[in-house]
């Protein structure tokens, strides 16, 4: 370790730690237990090189070093890297199996998906939760959800949504009460599908 | 005994452990950083405020990373052997800062002062950028040095032999 790498172009993290991270968990929470919903990202935050602003303020509310990161390819910039290990100080891991959040864009080679940790029946808490970076989030009638924290249903449409991703999906609700959570972070909004959400492609 | 803060998180480079000191060797220039760091650490706020306001009141900066109050878990060795046990926790804030030129520095100070934590890392990022202390470092360890003389010196004056006591090497 040299001082020189000590010059480096880290970003700031939140304004304000505790009142910022505190907004984005609470948006997070709201959005897991109402599946589809389309929620704003209440702050703004500078964006390393590979993530968006509401996957960074997902992984900076969210990840600690209790919580191993995978970034996939695309995301997985030096200063992405840089900006969640200084902040965070979570570990990053190669292997996505060990990842407890998993980061790809949606154009990205989803294939990683079915290696993802699903917990286990005595601990499904330790599943993985998917953050999938999208361009747009919409309320268009692309897919209807349906299940726990849905009144009746839901329509929600993302777009470039491959079609493995609900093959993916299908398999994964079958789990229950293991499985994989998915947050959609668009660089402004932010909605997540449960593990127990079923979805109807329209 | 020898007593060190074992670091829970952060960069691992700002301190070395002593127990690491003394087997692994360390380039000069991380030497040189950890002697400025410990002695910003050891420098009242007031004295960092003011010296920062005279010298570099004009220097852009950012928060990095805002002072953060926590705990550090602080590590003795006793015994022959020197064993290491828990001495206790201990409150520390840690704090980081960028200048306009993008130099990163770093600071972890004993106590809740955010400012002093604030400074020191400005001090240390200075520093970094220059490449060296400056006199301002020799000044204030030389002062530190002197009240540590200072204490010791009356602490000295109180000592008591009990050498009445029979210590069991007579027989």
């Amino acid at each position: 370790m040299t001082l020189q790498s000590q010059t480096s172009d880290l970003l700031p993290g939140f304004d304000h730690a505790a009142f910022d991270s505190n907004a984005v968990f609470r948006v997070l929470l709201d959005a897991m237990s109402r599946p589809g919903r389309i929620y704003d990202l209440p702050v703004s935050i500078a964006t390393p090189d590979g993530l968006n602003a509401s996957a960074t303020a997902t992984l900076l509310a969210m990840a600690d070093m209790d919580t191993t990161i995978w970034l996939s390819p695309s995301s997985a910039t030096k200063s992405a890297n840089d900006h969640v290990k200084f902040h965070c100080g979570c570990p990053i891991s190669d292997d996505v199996a060990q990842a407890d959040f998993a980061v790809a864009r949606i154009d990205d080679d989803l294939s990683f998906i079915t290696r993802l940790s699903m917990g286990n029946a005595e601990y499904p808490d330790q599943s993985a939760t998917l953050i999938l970076m999208v361009d747009d989030i919409t309320n268009a009638p692309a897919m209807k959800l349906t299940g726990p924290g849905i009144k009746d249903s839901h329509d929600l449409a993302i777009k470039n949504l491959p079609a493995s991703f609900h093959t993916w999906r299908a398999e994964n609700h079958h789990m229950f009460p293991c499985g994989v959570d998915v947050i959609f972070a668009s660089p402004t909004q932010i909605s997540a599908l449960s593990r127990t959400t079923r979805i109807e492609v329209i | 005994m020898t007593a060190h803060t074992a670091r829970t998180d952060g960069p691992a480079q700002d301190h070395t452990p002593l127990h690491q000191n003394q087997t692994e060797p360390v380039d000069q220039a991380t030497a040189a950083r950890q002697r400025w760091m410990s002695v910003l650490a050891r420098t009242p706020r007031a004295t960092l405020e003011s010296e920062w306001t005279t010298r570099y009141g004009d220097q852009n900066w950012s928060l990095l990373r805002e002072p953060q109050i926590g705990m550090v878990m602080v590590r003795g060795r006793a015994g022959g052997a020197g064993q290491r046990f828990n001495l206790g926790e201990m409150t520390v804030t840690r704090c980081a800062v960028t200048l306009s030129d993008g130099t990163v520095g770093h600071s972890y100070v004993k106590g809740r002062d955010r400012l002093q934590a604030q400074y020191a890392a400005l001090f240390d990022a200075v520093m970094l950028r220059d490449g060296s202390p400056g006199n301002f470092i020799d000044h204030l360890a030389s002062a530190q040095t002197d009240a540590k003389r200072d204490h010791a010196r009356k602490v000295a004056a109180t000592k008591v032999d009990f050498f009445t006591l029979v210590r069991g090497e007579d027989e």
